[in-house]
């Protein structure tokens, strides 16, 4: 079980993430939506160790979670200059016995002996996702995964999710698109002002267009009729 | 102000900042080298061939600048604010000229300067060495990276150097040049993931840093020191006391970039006081300055890897 305990995380004063006490169950696959700014990547940055905790714990099996547990895709994907995908795959060790590149590479396509500098966005997400899947780690953070992913790309995606989860891991992804997440999430959090405002679990995500966009879309359709 | 200079100064300002008392250093052997500008104009072809390298750096930097298409656009008179940054880089150089007889120098490379951002294009990137991770380690990035920027400057001084490997003193200076362009490649910082890669401690990864750079220097450059020191064997103790100098320049790099390390970041302010202290390597009574600044800072990088290294 991962357990949150009292996390709040703030940048110069401002509180991103504010007092979340929150339990996840292992094998199962969350969805973190939210605004812009609902402090999204903040969690995830948090819940990787990328940024250490400033109030409060995370706990992973009972221990402080450590960056071993963890694999983790990032919203922007940053490489080093002039090296190729094939070296920047060959950085990381390979700890998942069942990674394959060959095949994998039937679907995602990417030029891996050229230069990095030279991919699309959508080829360099696919990238830092070869190199994601090619550690075995127990819990997976997929921040805005879909991004600049093609719809081909975006099923793969989904698929592997899904056998992540057949495998037993833990699986948090954040997207701006809800339908993605319908699909593979077990529960979907809604991230309001830095706390989770609302859990669904899968037999409530119909209700999720309605609770969190009716109040956003009576308005916006106000706004939207006087303005244009 | 000039925006873009504007923005140049507040950079200096944070780098030097972030070097603490390496930045001393770096004043005086940036005065050091202003000194050495104006020696080399006092005498005519050598001032010539200093003005070409001056322009051409610019050139040079113009043709990768990745900034180009933003400047062009949201910056206002453009063509004047680039103009104005490629003056102010040769300025401390080129003014020194103005104190000799080859005054002309300052004004003849700055109308040059003025062609300079007009050349829009931007160099295309080709991947060269594909098959390289065969014989650099995947895991020595820096040094797969900084070979496809530098290849053209290394192989021909490499190969001039062990072509050349009987001269007296000639192969150490082309090798030291080897060695500069080699602490060039430490100043891009990798992404966070690939730092941790490994969960190594920050101890470990400094000194699995050292070691690769201390496999490679050793295979490059002792093929080289012994058939220069069969040829010369009075200066096998200058042959001896070379790889140890050239160790802790690159050691020095390898600590000054962690020392400043944040993801992601490109240190420019770095590559000022490396090629600085570089050039203290190759002057006598500046020997020690590379051991003693890569002591200095090995705390520093430690200090600073440990905010990211440890859970």
């Amino acid at each position: 079980m991962i357990k949150l305990q009292n996390l709040t995380f703030s940048f110069s004063g401002h509180k991103v993430l504010d007092d979340i006490t929150i339990d996840f169950q292992e094998n199962q696959v969350y969805g973190i939506v939210g605004l812009n700014g609902a402090g999204k990547t903040t969690f995830f940055n948090v819940l990787s160790t990328t940024l250490k905790t400033q109030t409060g714990t995370i706990k992973y099996g009972g221990n402080v979670i450590s960056n071993k547990d963890i694999a983790y895709l990032e919203t922007a994907n940053y490489f080093y200059s002039r090296i190729t995908g094939n070296e920047y795959l060959k950085i990381f060790k390979q700890t998942n016995p069942g990674f394959n590149l060959g095949s994998l590479q039937e679907f995602m396509k990417l030029p891996l002996d050229d230069l990095i500098e030279t991919y699309s966005t959508g080829m360099k997400k696919k990238l830092a996702l070869l190199g994601v899947l090619k550690q075995d780690k127990k819990i997976f953070l997929f921040d805005e995964p879909f991004n600049g992913l093609d719809l081909e790309t975006n099923k793969i995606l989904e698929l592997i999710i899904t056998t992540l989860k057949e495998k037993g891991k833990t699986i948090f992804v954040s997207s701006h698109i809800i339908d993605p997440l319908l699909t593979v999430c077990n529960q979907i959090h809604y991230l309001d002002k830095g706390k989770f405002a609302r859990s669904f679990d899968k037999a409530d995500f119909n209700q999720i267009e309605d609770e969190l966009f009716k109040k956003l879309k009576a308005d916006a359709q106000t706004i939207i009729s006087h303005s244009l | 102000m000039a925006i873009l200079l504007n923005i140049r100064l507040i950079q200096v300002k944070r780098e030097l900042n972030s070097t603490g008392l390496g930045a001393l250093i770096a004043i005086g052997l940036f005065s050091f080298l202003i000194y050495a500008a104006y020696t080399v104009f006092l005498k005519s072809p050598g001032a010539y061939y200093l003005t070409a390298f001056l322009f051409l750096a610019c050139v040079s930097v113009q043709s990768y600048r990745n900034d180009k298409q933003f400047v062009y656009i949201h910056i206002r008179k453009p063509h004047f604010e680039m103009y104005s940054e490629y003056l102010l880089l040769t300025i401390p150089f080129s003014a020194t000229s103005l104190f000799t007889s080859n005054w002309f120098c300052f004004p003849a490379l700055a109308a040059a300067l003025l062609l300079v951002p007009y050349l829009k294009f931007t160099l295309k990137q080709k991947t060269y060495f594909k098959s390289i991770s065969s014989v650099i380690q995947a895991a020595d990035f820096e040094w797969i990276s900084g070979f496809r920027r530098s290849f053209g400057i290394l192989i021909p001084l490499y190969l001039l150097a062990l072509g050349l490997s009987w001269f007296r003193i000639l192969p150490l200076l082309l090798l030291w040049f080897i060695t500069v362009t080699i602490a060039s490649f430490f100043t891009e910082c990798e992404p966070l993931h690939i730092l941790k890669e490994g969960n190594l401690s920050s101890a470990k990864l400094l000194k699995r840093k050292l070691i690769r750079m201390l496999i490679y220097i050793l295979f490059m450059y002792i093929p080289v020191l012994v058939i220069n020191t069969i040829f010369n064997p009075k200066y096998w103790i200058l042959n001896l006391l070379f790889i140890p100098l050239q160790i802790s320049l690159v050691s020095y790099a390898v600590f000054l970039k962690y020392s400043t390390y944040e993801p992601n970041k490109n240190s420019v302010g770095n590559n000022v006081i490396l090629s600085l202290v570089s050039i203290g390597s190759i002057i006598p009574y500046f020997l020690p300055i590379p051991l003693m600044m890569a002591v200095f800072t090995y705390g520093k990088a430690q200090k600073n890897l440990n905010n990211y290294l440890n859970d």
